[in-house]
């Protein structure tokens, strides 16, 4: 696997199971970082929501809340808010779950990142394919969305929040079995890029 | 004779039709009836073909003249960059990924068309500041970049051509490319990574361009690592930060040239330019039948400065609108998996590589292959060289079956599942000539040939009597000119059309079916590790810059299919014989064997330049000279 992947000026690394660092003209930019805030460089943090694979509440508690964004700590914002870190604008989305109440609506959030370069950046956060998700506004340059079914998207239903959101690359997230890897990029390839990160 | 042993190697009797194509195969005379109707009418079948593409201002005539010196399209006119980026502007197409470059170390980087235009743009308009005009050449000393390939379409927007060389090439072939070419100017890498350790490419070009003299401006991509720079070089990010100005689709005739190649002979490496029309509509059509498609996403492991780069990397997959991976590093590094695991990561659909490739990663573990799921590849496209019968089955069933079953395929039997297509290519040609075609006509496989011939394309095998032959061995010739004939070419070039054919210069096979087996050069030009190289080159090389006397052979070679033999005239300085001819022409010629003779023995052995040894050893050029 590519250890980064940069797209218009903004380079993207994974972080633990779902997470990303988004470098963007030296500030880093941390998205559910999980334990590894502790051991990570990161500027700004963007938690989806607090399970400990995505924010840990103590972890991200020691930090200052200026550079937190969530629904809970630093920030806070619901589904519609901007905020802007640096030169970049930060847009919260909705997140939830629709078959399983592990994600309620309310609790949990995505982000759509929209960077002076131009790129943007979907990160769903942990979200079943919800009426919101499919009527995002806006060009998608890079879909991160999550795949293992649990309590999120099946591999199948990403394939579907692909074709709907039309992104040029999608970078699956939020698994730990390949085969849900296989089962989405053999199903997607055909509609955009796939780029396992 | 030599080639019989090739031939034997290649031989298989068994035609296979893969699972994935049970449904698409045609029987051979279905295929014979398409192709003999596009052979019956050569300018017709072209003809129609050139119509799928954008023309400013149509051909008055199909072609005119002779050949070589026959001319395609006469008259007809039209963009090059249009054809081949432009037109996807407003389709979807535009912001679909165009390019993914992965480094050596790790990290990757995604172009979408929009932005490769982009790119392009401020190269081009860069190029045009720093005054290169239409006909200017342009020279490349690149290992794969994003920015490279941007510079090869610029030059190809502002109507310049361009030369890529191959990095394995030393400072004194490329000195010998850029005085030829008149070159304005120079495109360069400041070092790039290989297994790990950093080949210093800035050095070579320095040393290329003082040994050659060259005035122009060298243009510096930063990749790995930048040293201060001399007067006459720029740094890439300052060479195209002050161009803004969008510049417009260069027009050009469809004889303008579009790029060119040194091409390897006896004697010499010699330029050859290919024509804009000619070229992209024989580069348009192959590439669709091959199998691209605006949903692939392809990885090809030739770069330009090969044919197969030129052709089926800058053209041919953009024309299309497919999305391109490059891979700048070692196919070992940091283990024998890294290109399998470039398929499994980025979910690509079709595999084009070389024989030795795979004959390399057919010695190796299975397990590097078996421990990815490459399920998404629909075919694997080999080229450069002979294919043996068992490196096709081994890349068949290993690379080929993948896990999950299609239509009769069993995974866990390695029963395969996807076509593995042999094809012949060539530089004075300028693209495949012959293979089965997923996206056109695709008759059963026959392991170890380069399939029968793609239509439009009038193929023979010729005894020495220019005799049409069947089930014995003879030359491969093409019997009517070709959209993509020449346009600059060398006189070697011109000896190769006797009795208005063209002799490729390699041996094959033809079965009663049609399918070909390509056997290797019938001259003294050395196919290794798929390069074809000139033994004169050597020879001339170590003369003018070391003043050697040296005569050499190949021979035959299990992992490089030939291997170069040097026998050098005795003298204190050939025992630095190998150092020297990678310094001077680079390490894909380093010879395997290095012997000496007396000086009579070595000017009287040029002579018997085209046998190949069967043996790369000392006893084996003993045996030589002893016969002399």
């Amino acid at each position: 696997m590519p250890r980064s992947l940069s797209v218009l000026g903004v380079r993207v690394e994974r972080l633990g199971f779902t997470g990303l660092r988004v470098l963007y003209s030296g500030v880093y930019y941390c998205v559910d970082p999980g334990e590894l805030l502790e051991k990570t460089t990161c500027h700004y943090v963007l938690c989806s929501h607090f399970h400990s694979r995505h924010c840990s509440k103590s972890v991200v508690q020691d930090i200052s809340a200026k550079y937190v964004v969530s629904t809970l700590l630093g920030t806070i914002v619901k589904p519609g808010d901007t905020v802007k870190l640096g030169e970049v604008l930060v847009k919260a989305t909705s997140a939830y779950s629709r078959w399983s109440n592990r994600h309620p609506r309310g609790v949990g959030i995505g982000f759509y990142i929209t960077f002076p370069s131009g790129l943007r950046l979907y990160y769903t956060g942990d979200t079943e394919l919800v009426e919101e998700l499919l009527s995002i506004n806006g060009r998608v340059d890079v879909l991160v969305i999550p795949i293992n079914g649990e309590g999120v998207f099946t591999p199948e239903e990403a394939v579907e929040a692909v074709k709907s959101i039309k992104p040029s690359l999608v970078i699956p997230v939020h698994y730990e079995d390949l085969s849900a890897y296989y089962k989405f990029r053999d199903i997607t390839q055909p509609y955009t890029q796939v780029v396992r990160l | 004779m030599w080639a019989n042993s090739v031939l034997e190697k290649l031989y298989s009797r068994d035609l296979v039709i893969p699972p994935a194509l049970k449904w698409k195969t045609v029987s051979i005379e279905e295929y014979l009836q398409i192709y003999r109707e596009s052979i019956s009418d050569i300018y017709g079948f072209w003809e129609r073909e050139a119509r799928e593409l954008m023309w400013v201002k149509p051909w008055s005539s199909v072609s005119t003249g002779d050949p070589p010196r026959t001319k395609w399209f006469a008259n007809g006119a039209l963009s090059a960059y249009y054809n081949v980026i432009s037109k996807h502007r407003d389709s979807w197409v535009w912001s679909k990924v165009a390019v993914i470059w992965e480094g050596e170390e790790g990290d990757a980087k995604v172009v979408t068309y929009g932005e490769l235009d982009d790119l392009v743009n401020r190269v081009a308009s860069a190029l045009r500041a720093h005054g290169v005009k239409p006909g200017d050449w342009v020279i490349l000393y690149t290992p794969p970049v994003v920015e490279s390939l941007a510079v090869m379409l610029a030059a190809v927007k502002i109507g310049a051509p361009f030369e890529p060389i191959f990095t394995g090439f030393g400072y004194w072939e490329l000195a010998r490319r850029v005085a030829r070419r008149s070159a304005k100017v120079v495109f360069t890498v400041d070092a790039y990574y290989r297994r790990g350790r950093i080949v210093n490419t800035l050095e070579t070009v320095r040393r290329a361009t003082e040994y050659s003299g060259f005035k122009g401006e060298v243009i510096v991509i930063e990749r790995a690592s930048l040293p201060s720079l001399k007067s006459n070089e720029v740094v890439f990010s300052d060479f195209i930060r002050e161009s803004s100005e969008a510049t417009e689709d260069y027009v050009a005739e469809s004889t303008h040239p579009l790029f060119g190649l040194h091409s390897g002979y006896v004697d010499d490496y010699m330029p050859i330019t290919h024509p804009l029309g000619g070229f992209l509509v024989q580069v348009y059509s192959t590439s669709k039948w091959i199998g691209l498609r605006p949903r692939d996403t392809y990885f090809c492991t030739v770069w330009p400065g090969w044919i197969t780069g030129i052709s089926y990397v800058v053209f041919g997959p953009l024309m299309i609108g497919s999305t391109v991976v490059l891979y700048d590093g070692g196919p070992d590094y940091p283990s024998w998996d890294r290109w399998w695991s470039i398929i499994e990561d980025y979910a690509v659909t079709l595999l084009l590589t070389t024989s030795g490739a795979l004959r390399v990663f057919s010695k190796q573990s299975d397990s590097y292959v078996l421990k990815h799921n490459l399920d998404t590849l629909r075919a694997i496209l080999v080229t450069a060289e002979p294919l043996e019968a068992d490196v096709w089955w081994w890349t068949y069933r290993v690379v080929g079956t993948s896990k999950s079953p299609l239509i009769t395929s069993i995974p866990s039997e390695l029963s395969g599942r996807i076509p593995v297509v042999n094809m012949y290519i060539q530089s004075e040609i300028g693209t495949f000539i012959t293979g089965n075609l997923v996206n056109y006509t695709f008759p059963p496989l026959l392991p170890g040939s380069v399939g029968p011939p793609i239509p439009g394309f009038y193929i023979d095998v010729v005894d020495f009597s220019g005799s049409s032959v069947i089930e014995t061995i003879g030359e491969l010739v093409l019997e009517k000119p070709w959209p993509s004939m020449p346009i600059e070419y060398p006189k070697e070039y011109v000896k190769k059309w006797t009795n208005g054919y063209y002799k490729t210069g390699d041996y094959a096979y033809r079965t009663r079916e049609g399918y070909l087996y390509v056997l290797g050069r019938l001259d003294g030009v050395i196919k290794s590790s798929g390069y074809r190289l000139s033994p004169g080159s050597i020879e001339r090389a170590l003369r003018e810059v070391y003043g050697l006397e040296v005569v050499v052979f190949k021979c035959r070679d299990s992992l490089r299919f030939e291997s170069i033999i040097v026998i050098c005239a005795e003298s204190s300085k050939c025992s630095d014989i190998k150092q020297a001819i990678r310094a001077l022409l680079g390490p894909i010629v380093e010879p395997g064997v290095v012997t000496t003779a007396p000086l009579k023995l070595v000017s009287e052995l040029r002579s018997k330049r085209s046998s190949v040894l069967e043996e790369c050893s000392v006893s084996a050029i003993n045996k030589l000279l002893n016969s002399s």
